[in-house]
């Protein structure tokens, strides 16, 4: 009763890289949010190359207004705007990276590990996640931060911890339906040790879900880390990060509005991206994540 | 007299072990296997029994259990083919997973070319004797590892050879199953049924097995490509003199492919003989009805059809006596009081059941 | 004469994926009288099930091209919904492969059938809808209907829920019962209960049954006519005889020649070599041609596309209509090449 409209619909859950990225480009949030998280990455990468003056030195007047010399003016302390947004660019994709690989590393293979063994090991792991679920992310960052100090490894930490849960939750879900498929089987039957299963076999194809997760971590980790910034527990000074950049300008907004407009501006240029980058995966990969309501309460 | 002309005459001796071994002076082989076949079997089930237990309640207490396969027994020698027929529910697919450990029997021995498996053999030991072939050709491959990366999983898992030999080995083994060599590289998304279940194939033989398990190998294709996948593992059976264990549910499939059936109902065989024996003079009234209800491609073949009452029995609580008594037009007194166990009473073959005899005859 | 109660003319759909359009359904026309029952043979990928979906306004995806679907004289294709919806179910009813998936699972199964009967003829009482939906079960072979009218779905076997099904597809009594792999789900010993339960409902109905499958042991069983389709297109279409004594299409010779059968052994099986089609690739020649063992690579198989043309009156096939242009040649052939097996 398979018919050619069936057949068609039948491989669709399987990935087919040539298919994802034929689905991946036809997708318009997609592909804008790609171009932008690019450039973004090469900015970053690229800093010390873009940025025309040190962004931690004096590079001119306190609080001027855009000109030849300083593109987007500069700060309470003559630093130049644009450089301290380039290298605010680099800190924040640092963050935001760091944080979602720090969680996929520990979330991913708690989950596999989880979901396939069962058993006590299962209970234990989901014990804990509900426990850190339970604690609001930001409360549970701000309390990590607190005992740990800041700075930016700090700040990798409290976040990236913060959204391990996620990541065992999703990995586990995809286990629990992988390990009944006929593929798992074969690899028993093929004499396959659990701990090879799991890697060479079930970890690979939870990738999809997972790498949607990862690029929503990565937006939520930006927000985060700005917020904790804007608050003073993030990088702290004289580090230009965008969060403490808006903090600061709040008392300069009349003598320089571009102080506080271009860091949001970054922010949500960054942040359209990823969500667009996100939303152009789940299309190309069929994909659905609730991942976004779990951690977003942190941004 | 010999153990086999009392079995001939009907001596209540119980036939644990099925199937004879070929040239063992029965009468019933071909003159020509006596020479090419040892006379020991490569794989002997001896009352392989697996109940899946039905837990209730916080602490999971067991209330039950489902009796999937009951006390089955079967030889099955090189070279050759043992068909496994039933419809669902009937175990087959159990059987076959528990000879090969993916559930672990409740009860029974496994003996793989003379060598007991117990839960302590190690996974690799069995898998380099046995190897297993599943329904859905997609579902059975990895999705993220191309058609040569899948038939070279088992050679990884069992560390043989550099990475470069096992990609060889694997190409090879494609094209032995007529797979191009330019093919090789795609992913099994990639590839048309058939020749996923080529790709299947090719993994099975990967370590050389002497036993390959074919779990409905071709019931998930086409007709115009089920034969091609039929022949190639009649090919490769003459080529290899791999014994093969048919699991499956098309009787006009079984016939074309297997030496031997064994006919399950209800996790019991309850008939088991020669191709030939099962198909042209079937002894047991389920099998008679089965083969009965099969539609024949031909427009003027009338037959009687043999319509069997009500549904399966539940295999949680299987009736006590014949499992299939409900059900039969035969069926008498005794038949709900005492279980008929599998044994030679007339005609050829071993048949479980208290009045064994041709279709349409009183029994 | 009689004069078909269901007419597919000319009908063509397309599918847009991405990897291209495809045209899955490429101008098919059959029809069924009633009281005969017309099997539709072809495997995957031969459009059989989505023509008739197609047919019946039941298409999700995809795009009717070209064609005419005539019922009572009105075409299926240009009605408007609401006076399709009014027939199916009532007049044109379907019976599809999984029937789980066809009975709702929160409303018992009585209720059901009732209300198939209750929504095209709304004088009906509950009580008399009641009364009525226990004879239908009782006339589909559901043992206690008095008692079963109260359970639901899940209490049910796959066979009792397609008794279910088919009780609904007759209850309006209709003049089309179009049956789609109806026993591909179930077991041998059930498929064989309910092909008799099909003719039961033929009989009672008088309705014309269009027979969706794949299955040759199944058209041998319960079919009158048969149509062949390959790709997209009817290729053979042919008294039930024929097909089996005297196929006139190199795919339907193929078909029965690749088949392991229950009646009689043969040492190798002669599968058709190759693949099924790919209908994102358009020739302008025959769609089988690649997989041809008649055609021998003749010019006229790749450039000209064969029509459906009748067998000679005087022939073992009189009746048959294949799309070949070898057809005459199609008997000697297959006798050359051993493709026939004359049943034991």
């Amino acid at each position: 009763m398979t018919t050619a409209a069936k057949e068609s619909s039948a491989a669709a859950p399987v990935i087919r890289r040539a298919t994802v990225r034929r689905k991946f480009l036809g997708s318009a949030p997609g592909v804008a949010g790609a171009i932008v998280l690019l450039i973004l990455v090469l900015v970053a990468v690229f800093a010390p190359l873009i940025a025309p003056f040190d962004p931690l030195e004096r590079a001119g007047k306190a609080l001027q207004g855009p000109s030849a010399q300083n593109w987007f003016g500069t700060d309470e302390l003559g630093r130049d705007l644009f450089s301290r947004l380039v290298y605010g660019t680099r800190l924040s994709l640092e963050t935001a990276a760091g944080a979602a690989l720090l969680a996929c590393a520990v979330g991913l293979p708690l989950g596999v590990l989880s979901g396939y063994l069962g058993g006590w090991i299962d209970a234990i792991v989901m014990r804990v996640t509900d426990f850190v679920l339970a604690v609001p992310g930001i409360l549970f960052a701000l309390v990590l931060i607190a005992i740990l100090g800041s700075g930016i490894i700090n700040l990798i930490l409290a976040i990236g911890i913060g959204a391990i849960p996620a990541f065992i939750r999703l990995s586990r879900a995809s286990t629990l339906g992988l390990k009944e498929r006929e593929y798992v089987l074969a690899a028993r039957s093929m004499g396959a040790s659990k701990a090879d299963i799991m890697a060479r076999t079930i970890a690979p194809n939870t990738m999809g879900p997972i790498i949607v997760q990862i690029i929503v971590t990565a937006s939520v980790a930006i927000l985060a880390a700005a917020a904790l910034s804007f608050i003073g527990l993030g990088t702290p000074p004289p580090a230009p990060s965008w969060g403490g950049m808006l903090q600061t300008s709040r008392s300069f907004l009349y003598q320089q509005i571009w102080y506080a407009i271009l860091p949001g501006v970054a922010l949500a240029i960054t942040i359209a991206a990823l969500d667009g980058v996100g939303r152009g995966l789940q299309t190309a990969l069929g994909t659905k994540t609730t991942g976004r309501a779990k951690v977003g309460g942190m941004g | 007299m010999t153990d086999a002309e009392k079995l001939a005459e009907g001596d209540s001796t119980e036939v644990h072990d099925a199937d004879r071994p070929p040239g063992s002076g029965t009468g019933t082989q071909p003159a020509a296997q006596i020479e090419t076949t040892s006379t020991e079997p490569v794989l002997r089930v001896q009352n392989l029994v697996k109940h899946f237990p039905i837990r209730r309640g916080v602490f999971g207490k067991q209330v039950g259990a489902i009796h999937a396969v009951d006390d089955v027994s079967f030889d099955l020698y090189a070279g050759r083919t043992l068909g496994l027929v039933g419809e669902s529910g009937s175990g087959k697919t159990t059987t076959g997973r528990a000879v090969i450990r993916l559930v672990e029997p409740t009860a029974g021995s496994v003996m793989l070319d003379g060598r007991p498996l117990t839960a302590e053999t190690r996974a690799k030991d069995l898998a380099r004797g046995m190897s297993m072939v599943f329904q859905d050709p997609m579902g059975s491959l990895n999705p993220r590892l191309s058609a040569v990366a899948n038939v070279a999983e088992p050679l990884r898992i069992h560390k043989s050879g550099t990475a470069v030999e096992r990609r060889a080995r694997a190409t090879e083994l494609l094209d032995q199953v007529g797979l191009r060599a330019d093919q090789v590289e795609r992913v099994p998304a990639e590839f048309s049924g058939g020749q996923r279940q080529r790709i299947g194939i090719a993994r099975a033989l990967a370590l050389s097995p002497k036993v390959i398990i074919l779990d409905e190998p071709a019931s998930a294709l086409d007709v115009s490509v089920q034969a091609q996948v039929l022949n190639l593992l009649r090919r490769l059976q003459s080529d290899l003199g791999i014994a093969f264990l048919f699991i499956s549910h098309d009787l006009s499939v079984v016939r074309h492919l297997c030496d031997r059936v064994a006919v399950m109902y209800l996790g019991e065989i309850v008939e088991i003989g020669d191709q030939e024996q099962i198909f042209t003079n079937p002894l047991h009234p389920y099998t008679q009805a089965l083969l009965s209800a099969v539609p024949i491609p031909d427009p003027d073949a009338k037959r009687e059809r043999i319509v069997l009452k009500g549904d399966l029995p539940s295999p949680v609580d299987p009736p006590a006596g014949c499992r299939f008594a409900g059900r039969c037009h035969r069926a008498q007194d005794i038949c709900d009081v005492e279980a008929p166990v599998l044994k030679i009473r007339t005609g050829a073959q071993p048949v479980a059941c208290h009045f064994p005899g041709p279709a349409g005859g009183a029994g | 004469m009689v004069t078909p109660v269901l007419q597919i003319e000319d009908l063509a759909v397309e599918f847009t994926t991405p990897e291209g359009v495809l045209r899955a359904v490429d101008g098919v026309s059959y029809s069924v009288d009633a009281g005969e029952t017309l099997a539709v043979v072809g495997e995957t990928g031969s459009g059989k099930s989505v023509t008739v979906l197609a047919a019946l306004g039941l298409l999700d995806a995809g795009r009717i091209v070209s064609g005419r679907v005539m019922f009572d004289g009105l075409d299926l294709l240009r009605l408007p919904d609401k006076k399709l919806r009014r027939l199916l179910g009532s007049n044109l009813t379907m019976v599809f492969q999984n029937p789980m998936s066809a009975l709702n699972p929160v409303m018992t199964v009585g209720r059901q059938v009732a209300e198939t009967l209750v929504v095209h003829d709304r004088k009906l009482t509950n009580k008399g809808a009641r009364g009525r939906a226990i004879e239908l079960l009782a006339l589909v072979g559901v043992p206690q209907p008095d008692v079963r009218f109260n359970q639901y779905p899940h209490e049910f076997s796959g066979g009792m829920c397609q008794r279910v099904v088919i009780a609904m597809a007759i209850a309006n009594n209709p003049r089309v019962i179009i049956a789609d792999e109806p026993t591909t789900a179930v077991d041998v010993t059930v498929q064989a209960q309910l092909l008799d339960l099909l003719q039961v409902a033929r009989e009672e109905t008088g309705a014309g049954v269009v027979l969706i499958t794949h299955d040759l042991g199944v058209v041998a069983e319960v079919a009158d006519r048969v149509a062949v389709m390959y790709a997209g297109r009817v290729v053979e279409t042919a008294p039930v005889r024929n097909i089996f004594r005297a196929p006139q299409h190199p795919y339907t010779v193929g078909l029965l020649s690749c088949l392991p059968r229950l009646d009689s052994t043969v040492e190798e099986l002669v599968p058709i070599p190759g693949s099924p089609a790919n209908l994102l690739i358009r020739s302008p020649g025959c769609a089988f041609q690649p997989r041809c063992g008649l055609s021998a690579d003749r010019d006229i198989c790749t450039s000209d596309r064969p029509e459906l043309a009748a067998a000679a009156a005087d022939s073992a096939a009189a009746g048959s209509w294949a799309a070949c242009h070898f057809a005459d040649e199609t008997t000697a052939w297959s006798a050359r090449e051993h493709l026939v097996r004359e049943p034991s």
